[in-house]
């Protein structure tokens, strides 16, 4: 790689470094609680006690009233081949179906939203993803269980 | 307050999609001179290297190694393996390969194109975060792709 190259990766790694600084306590016990509220959710579904219907209402709401809501949509539709109007709603079914299934652990929802480890905050992003990518398509549910490796 | 406060977690994920971006422009930023047919793919940018195998698929696994070469953690401290690690599903160490597999199956398949990895030359304002999704998909699909001829 070039010397020009290396520089340039270097400054986004600090531009990431420090988007990664941790918030005022109070916002992160906010962060905390709302990520807790959707992993109850998720786990309330897989359970049995509350119904995939509103356990996805419950998840595009979560979504839905967030300040990176408008990037939420813009990934998931370009990642689920959908309009950016439905993407989120169908996101949400699709992890929903995923968490019933067993491969997306409802802890995995809370990392990416509350985590401050980088390491599990990218890992969560990836499965998501990766849930989302298997249970959108009805026809491809054959995803081994997360966290199987 | 309640939502400007919330998902600052997810907030930061898409910083993991930021590097991503980053990591796929600037790939294309540290080229030399384009390859000789036959040659190796040593000192090639990652757009040179995808247009060649493309064109010559018999040579993937020499793309897939020279792409590896380019995103080596010794010279990086990019997180963007912690993405790739749970997008694929891969144990750590195969990270960086796993992720280069995937780029040149989708560019030689024609699913990756040109014309994708050119998108992230724009500034986001631009081109939005669609092409970020959109690229993803595609390396995921071409990953299933791979694993399951192995299977």
């Amino acid at each position: 790689m070039s010397l020009f190259a290396v520089r340039v990766l270097r400054c986004l790694a600090v531009a990431v470094l420090v988007a990664l600084l941790p918030h005022s306590l109070p916002a992160q016990a906010d962060e905390d609680a709302q990520a807790q509220k959707l992993k109850s959710a998720f786990e309330a579904v897989v359970d049995g006690t509350l119904n995939k219907e509103t356990a996805s209402e419950e998840c595009l709401l979560g979504l839905s009233t967030t300040e990176v809501a408008a990037s939420l949509r813009q990934v998931t539709a370009g990642f689920l081949e959908e309009s950016q109007s439905t993407s989120l709603e169908v996101f949400c079914n699709a992890l929903v179906e995923a968490a019933i299934a067993g491969s997306l652990k409802p802890q995995t929802v809370y990392e990416l939203m509350a985590s401050r480890d980088e390491r599990a905050q990218g890992l969560a992003l990836g499965r998501v993803l990766r849930a989302a990518y298997f249970f959108h398509d009805p026809a491809a549910k054959s995803i081994a269980p997360e966290g199987s490796r | 307050m309640e939502k400007s406060k919330t998902r600052a977690g997810v907030t930061k994920s898409f910083g993991f999609a930021a590097v991503l971006t980053g990591v796929v422009m600037l790939a294309g930023c540290g080229g030399n001179a384009p390859g000789q047919p036959g040659s190796s793919y040593r000192g090639l940018d990652l757009p040179s290297i995808l247009k060649d195998v493309s064109r010559n698929p018999d040579r993937r696994s020499a793309a897939a190694a020279s792409c590896a070469t380019q995103f080596d953690r010794k010279n990086s401290s990019f997180p963007f393996e912690y993405l790739v690690i749970g997008l694929l599903d891969v144990p750590d160490e195969d990270a960086e390969i796993a992720f280069c597999q995937a780029l040149v199956e989708g560019a030689i398949s024609g699913e990756i194109t040109e014309s994708d990895i050119a998108k992230f030359q724009q500034p986001r304002s631009q081109r939005g975060l669609e092409p970020m999704g959109d690229l993803l998909r595609k390396l995921l699909a071409a990953h299933v792709r791979l694993t399951s001829k192995q299977a």
